[in-house]
């Protein structure tokens, strides 16, 4: 594995791109899309993308640089996990910036719930970041497994065909 | 809405349109395997771009007709998530075709066993955004 910018930029886009329609995916059986994205303004909930996007893009260059080229895969989801939850914790805080503290405004009486919730939605959001983080680099592992053998043999096919 | 339904007909356009691009490129024996190798990487980075812009503006869609979303024990309920599955095993065998192109790049393999690998990956890949396009026609207009 390596940090070359077109391996991160696919790798930020598979993972943000899979957990939405992943999110999806759960959520529409239930019933309870059509509920969550109607409360959902699009301006916003386009930001929000962009902003997990972003934000997926950082910690996988990060996670990428620190792994090097050669890692057990014990080394690769362990970092993935770091980075993941690191991730959860960036994108929880935007929203709570974006959507959560301005629904209730900035006023005194409300200032101590807000930092409960802060607190709490950090704690849950690293450790929810760490396991999406842990299941994405077992995924990629094994997207770079299948590469490693799909392109050498690739490569050393005769010249004839 | 129109801005977003716009956007993710482009982002389609590039995804779609560069995987046929990217096939035909690769299959001409007048390209050297390499300058086939270096088309292929440009398209991966402007796929990826593509397709986070088509997931997001997806979903934006999808929000235009909430809280209305048909039930999933409908007929476009089980198109829908006929899509929604074939969605997510285009994105992870995209990841693997990236990664296979980038480890190609690595090797400085512009051999012609790896300019074949291109154009398979790249005609299946477009075979495969041509089923999911039919489905959103199906999900659009029934």
């Amino acid at each position: 594995m390596d940090d070359d910018p077109l391996v991160v930029w696919s790798l930020a886009t598979f993972h943000a791109a899979l957990l939405v329609v992943l999110l999806v995916v759960g959520l529409y059986p239930s019933g309870l899309l059509g509920w969550v994205l109607s409360g959902l303004d699009t301006s916003v909930g386009i930001a929000l993308y962009l902003c997990l996007w972003a934000s997926t893009w950082w910690t996988n260059r990060q996670c990428l640089s620190e792994l090097g080229e050669d890692a057990s895969l014990l080394a690769v989801v362990g970092l993935g996990g770091k980075w993941g939850g690191v991730n959860g914790v960036v994108f929880f805080w935007v929203l709570f910036a974006v959507a959560v503290a301005p629904a209730f405004g900035l006023r005194a009486a409300v200032i101590p719930s807000l930092l409960v919730f802060l607190g709490i939605g950090t704690v849950l959001a690293l450790g929810i970041g760490g396991f999406v983080g842990c299941v994405f680099a077992a995924l990629d592992t094994a997207a770079f497994r299948i590469a490693d053998r799909l392109a050498p043999a690739a490569a050393s096919e005769s010249d004839s065909g | 809405m129109l801005a977003i339904r716009t956007i993710h007909l482009l982002a389609m356009a590039v995804v779609l349109g560069g995987a046929v691009a990217t096939w035909q490129f690769c299959r001409r024996s007048e390209v050297s395997a390499a300058t086939a190798l270096a088309v292929a990487a440009g398209y991966e980075r402007a796929f990826w771009a593509a397709v986070g812009l088509l997931v997001v503006t997806g979903v934006g869609n999808l929000g235009s007709i909430a809280p209305h979303v048909p039930i999933a024990e409908t007929e476009w309920g089980t198109v829908f998530v006929l899509k929604l599955l074939a969605l997510v095993g285009f994105l992870a065998v995209s990841q693997v075709r990236t990664l296979a192109v980038h480890r190609l790049r690595l090797a400085d393999s512009g051999s012609e066993g790896g300019r074949r690998m291109l154009r398979v990956s790249y005609g299946a890949t477009a075979v495969w955004l041509a089923a999911i396009v039919v489905t959103a026609g199906v999900l659009a207009h029934g």
